[in-house]
């Protein structure tokens, strides 16, 4: 019923199968697809079925898939066989069947049964979906000025988030308090004084916290789940200082002494590094736009008449 | 989640799971402060089952639009349309994902429906091609099932088609590839079951595309059989120089064949066969969303929470009953303790793995989220019904007809502690089974096995460096008993950060008696909440629950954020080999059709099971006797 299941003659013949150039490549043929599908979507929207809608063609072809159905066997040369050995009055009743099945699926299209079936409606829908999809997605390599700007449209997109390397001696509130476990940290921050411990010893003079005992490059998502929003929100805003432990910070388990020994901003990926994403999304956007496109022309072709109380926007 | 390791005491050479009497540190004193030290390991999430509209069955259900590519983005925390036009984002990203589509005519699906002119010179691929044209999608899926259950071993696809469909995938795996931030893993899943008993395996590579595409998957139409699929590893390796293993699912509708103690001929395991399937099997899924395979009542009738997921009512084909006789072939503790009578005999244990779990799903959306579930296939996506309705679309499933949605579990999460989110420092964690099992939530689990932990290790700041100082890790051995010491287990648990308190942590022992039976003893070693541990190491008051089903919520009232513990087994005998592993339990959370409920706004039945325990499972610490 769609134009892809026609496959251009021409291309199937000059094509070695294993060339890439396949038959749906071809620019010119995007448009007799495009148009294909107009009439396609049309053919599935409008009720009248072709020609007069009153000849009913009757071959071997066609009983054979109707044969196939019934049967539920589709090795073709056993139903093949099974119809070639069809005597005449069972060929006849077999004619008969297809006629009477034919006639009223065509006469439920007419009364437009069709349409008010939502699983029949989705399956339709679907169909189109993937064949536009397919003809959109052909049609969307970018260039690399189309790169660039998209690159630079988007810095959201190539920015690596801005994270944290610390470590931290954690002093549990649990049983004792959250007063009691910021006095421990205190007395230990006063007790090395000039001295602070180092980077990977400091977690050892604390208590056991439930997660790490340092975090490389770790972003605001891990931590806020590790230590509560607020106080992720309260390391990234502290300086960056390999020679002490600052705080103490609050998190809900307890008191915290922290060692920030490196605070990366959030930064742009320098586009050469980030190309191949960006290409990416960008085939992917544009072919999403192909096939918004696509379906917006053939919802152009129709004429939407609103009949609700409350009145469109535009209106 | 990028975790590189930047900061110098984490730059050590690779101190991996050692086999160890582990007894103390180095002791020779070195100018390096490093020597001796540990590598600080992550852990990291992810899923390595994963179907999209590339496999056959999960196109067939309906999965006709998402590619490899949107399962990629949407894992690394994308916003996707799904199929039924909605849009649906993770809560929070995957640090790594396998596409494991079906080997068995990969890609076919998506592209017979554009007749591509080199599968339409197929007379069987036309007329797939115009039953799919009239709906009969799962007629289709009928006529695949011969390929993969062993009837028919004709290769359908013509092998340009096959190589331009496999260079495809791999590129857009390593497209996706973002080592520090989000591994991609190329992948496929060999999918053989015989009669309808399944034994399929996922492929992964450690390799990139132009190494994992010098040859062609290898699928149930090459070979049916495990030992031929392990035969084109060693090829694979051996021959053309990369690295792969394989990881079996489901053996809990195996019928029985996953780990009996018998080769794909019905002969008894060999030592070559068992030394064989351990090095390409060095992980299980034990957990997905066709079922839990961690125990079953049947085999653990003393054990509460054995009955968890139990999907125990035919085999995958469900083409036969399930049988009693199956139990001790499908599910995963069982066969840790088959392996150790094996191991014993044979001098291999063939059944030598550790632990992940993965969904499996088929939507191309890896969910393993209970309030943000997407369903095993398409047409069960997000409906107000999907939960009255059968799990296999009508006419596909024999046995399953009469099995609800319902039973869909919103597993599992695969574990990974490793030292990077690299394909190399993944696989390696994996290969040494520094691994765990999750049925979704992401609790921070740490297990380390030696022979001197003391109650002090548990309460110390650094649990992690001192479990790798003076033990190993999850996955590693012990041996060499210290006279008179039995071994001893640090034990660390957090909760998900983002999710529900802890119920208990338990060991699960198996172990071997002088006259080769096997026996099981489970351990609560760490209970929150004050409960008492009775002498016999099990606690039996129950955690209580803060479930309220109508509004799909719960509380953090009760449970404990963490537990912490160092066990020491008081029934070891040095003499019989043992192994040790970890089952932690959340407390009550409300199941997917709760959620289902409030968004869909309509009155969940009585009957309906809308409360369950989430659930973790390490990879077993083995103890084998010296000679």
């Amino acid at each position: 019923m769609l134009a892809p299941s026609d496959p251009n003659p021409r291309a199937a013949a000059d094509a070695p199968p294993a060339a890439g150039r396949r038959w749906w490549h071809e620019p010119l043929l995007h448009f007799a697809v495009i148009g294909a599908l107009l009439f396609a979507v049309h053919a599935v929207l409008a009720p009248a079925p072709p020609d007069d809608g009153r000849t009913i063609v009757v071959d071997r072809e066609r009983l054979l898939t109707f044969l196939q159905f019934r049967l539920r066997r589709f090795a073709d040369d056993d139903v093949g066989r099974q119809f070639d050995a069809l005597s005449q009055s069972q060929l006849d009743a077999l004619v008969q069947e297809y006629v009477r099945d034919e006639v009223l699926y065509r006469e439920a299209r007419l009364l437009g049964l069709d349409r008010d079936d939502d699983v029949i409606r989705q399956r339709l829908i679907q169909k189109v979906r993937f064949i536009n999809r397919g003809v959109a997605a052909e049609a969307a390599v970018p260039g690399e000025d189309d790169i660039a700007r998209h690159y630079q449209a988007h810095p959201d997109r190539y920015t690596e988030p801005a994270a944290l390397t610390f470590a931290h001696i954690f002093f549990r509130a649990g049983d004792t308090g959250m007063p009691a476990a910021l006095d421990r940290a205190r007395a230990l921050q006063q007790r090395m004084g000039n001295a602070p411990a180092a980077f990977d010893e400091g977690p050892g003079l604390g208590e056991r916290f439930l997660y790490q005992v340092n975090y490389v490059d770790s972003g605001e998502p891990l931590l806020a789940g590790h230590f509560g929003a607020d106080m992720a929100r309260a390391l990234f805003a502290l300086p960056v200082d390999g020679r002490r432990w600052q705080g103490p910070l609050q998190s809900q388990y307890g008191a915290h002494l922290v060692m920030l020994v490196r605070h990366s901003p959030a930064r742009l990926i320098p586009l050469a590094k980030a190309r191949a994403r960006v290409e990416d999304d960008l085939r992917r956007e544009r072919a999403q736009d192909n096939e918004r496109r696509l379906i917006d022309e053939v919802v152009a072709g129709y004429r939407v008449e609103r009949r609700l109380a409350k009145p469109g926007a535009s209106e | 989640m990028s975790i590189r390791a930047s900061i110098p005491f984490a730059l050590l050479l690779g101190l991996s799971a050692a086999a160890a009497g582990a007894d103390g540190p180095p002791s020779a004193a070195s100018y390096s402060p490093y020597a001796g030290e540990p590598v600080r390991t992550h852990v990291h999430w992810g899923d390595l089952h994963l179907h999209t509209s590339y496999s056959i069955d999960a196109n067939s259900f309906g999965n006709r639009l998402l590619t490899p590519e949107d399962a990629y983005r949407f894992a690394r925390g994308e916003t996707i349309q799904a199929q039924n036009g909605m849009q649906v984002r993770l809560g929070r990203p995957l640090d790594f994902l396998m596409v494991s589509d079906h080997a068995e005519f990969l890609g076919l699906m998506a592209k017979i429906d554009r007749e591509d002119p080199l599968l339409m010179q197929s007379e069987i691929l036309r007329r797939w091609r115009s039953m799919r044209s009239q709906g009969r999608y799962i007629e289709v899926l009928r006529e695949w099932a011969p390929y993969i259950q062993g009837g028919v071993r004709e290769q359908l696809l013509p092998e340009a088609f096959s190589h331009s469909v496999w260079q495809e995938y791999a590129q857009t795996a390593d497209r996706f590839n973002d080592p520090g931030r989000f591994t991609t893993f190329i992948g496929y899943e060999w999918t053989s079951m015989p009669d309808g008993d399944n034994l399929h395996r996922n492929v992964l590579f450690r390799d990139a595309a132009p190494t994992a595409t010098r040859a062609l998957p290898f699928s149930a139409v090459d070979s049916p059989r495990p030992e031929d699929l392990w035969k084109f590893l060693d090829d694979y390796e051996t021959r053309l120089g990369g690295h792969a293993i394989d990881i079996p699912h489901n053996s809990n509708m195996s019928g029985g064949l996953m780990f009996r103690p018998l080769d794909s001929h019905g002969k008894a395991i060999t030592r070559e066969y068992a030394r064989t399937r351990a090095r390409w099997e060095p992980l299980v899924e034990a957990t997905q969303i066709k079922g839990d395979s961690e125990s079953h009542p049947f085999l653990s009738p003393n054990d509460e929470f054995a009955s968890y997921g139990d999907w125990d009512w035919s085999n995958l084909g469900g083409s036969k009953k399930h049988e009693s006789g199956w139990f001790a072939g499908e599910y995963v503790r069982e066969a840790l303790k088959t392996g150790l009578a094996l191991g014993s005999r044979l001098g291999e244990n063939p059944f030598k793995f550790g632990l992940v779990g993965s969904t499996d799903s088929h939507t191309g959306l890896s969910t393993a989220e209970e309030d943000n579930f997407w369903g095993k296939t398409s047409d069960r996506e997000p409906s107000a019904d999907r939960y009255l309705k059968t799990w296999m679309s009508a006419g596909s499933g024999g046995l399953h007809e009469h099995q609800l949605t319902l039973r869909e579990l919103t597993a599992g999460m695969a574990a990974v502690w490793a030292p990077d989110n690299t394909r190399e420092a993944l696989f390696e964690a994996m290969k040494r089974r520094e691994t765990y099992a999750t049925t979704g939530p992401r609790m921070v689990v740490r297990f380390f096995g030696g022979w001197r932990f003391s109650a002090q290790d548990a309460v110390n700041p650094d649990p992690a460096r001192i479990g790798n100082r003076k033990g190993v890790p999850m996955g590693g051995d012990l041996t060499q008993a210290p006279a008179g010491k039995a071994p001893s287990f640090l034990i660390h648990v957090a909760r998900d950060p983002q999710g529900a308190n802890l119920d208990r942590a338990q060991v699960v022992k198996g172990w071997l008696d002088a006259d080769g039976a096997v026996h099981e003893q489970i351990y609560d070693v760490a209970v929150s909440g004050g409960r008492a541990i009775d002498a016999d190491g099990r606690a039996r008051t129950a955690v209580g629950n803060t479930v309220d089903v109508k509004n799909a919520s719960y509380t953090n009232d009760i449970g404990a954020p963490e537990l912490a513990v160092a066990w020491t087994d008081p029934d070891f005998d040095p003499a019989r080999p043992a192994f040790y592993y970890l089952r932690v339990l959340e407390i009550p959370t409300p199941r997917w059709p709760a959620y289902d409920a409030v968004r869909f706004g309509f009155e969940l039945p009585a009957e309906v099971d809308a409360v369950e325990q989430d659930r973790a499972y390490t990879s077993p610490i083995w103890y084998t006797p010296a000679n």
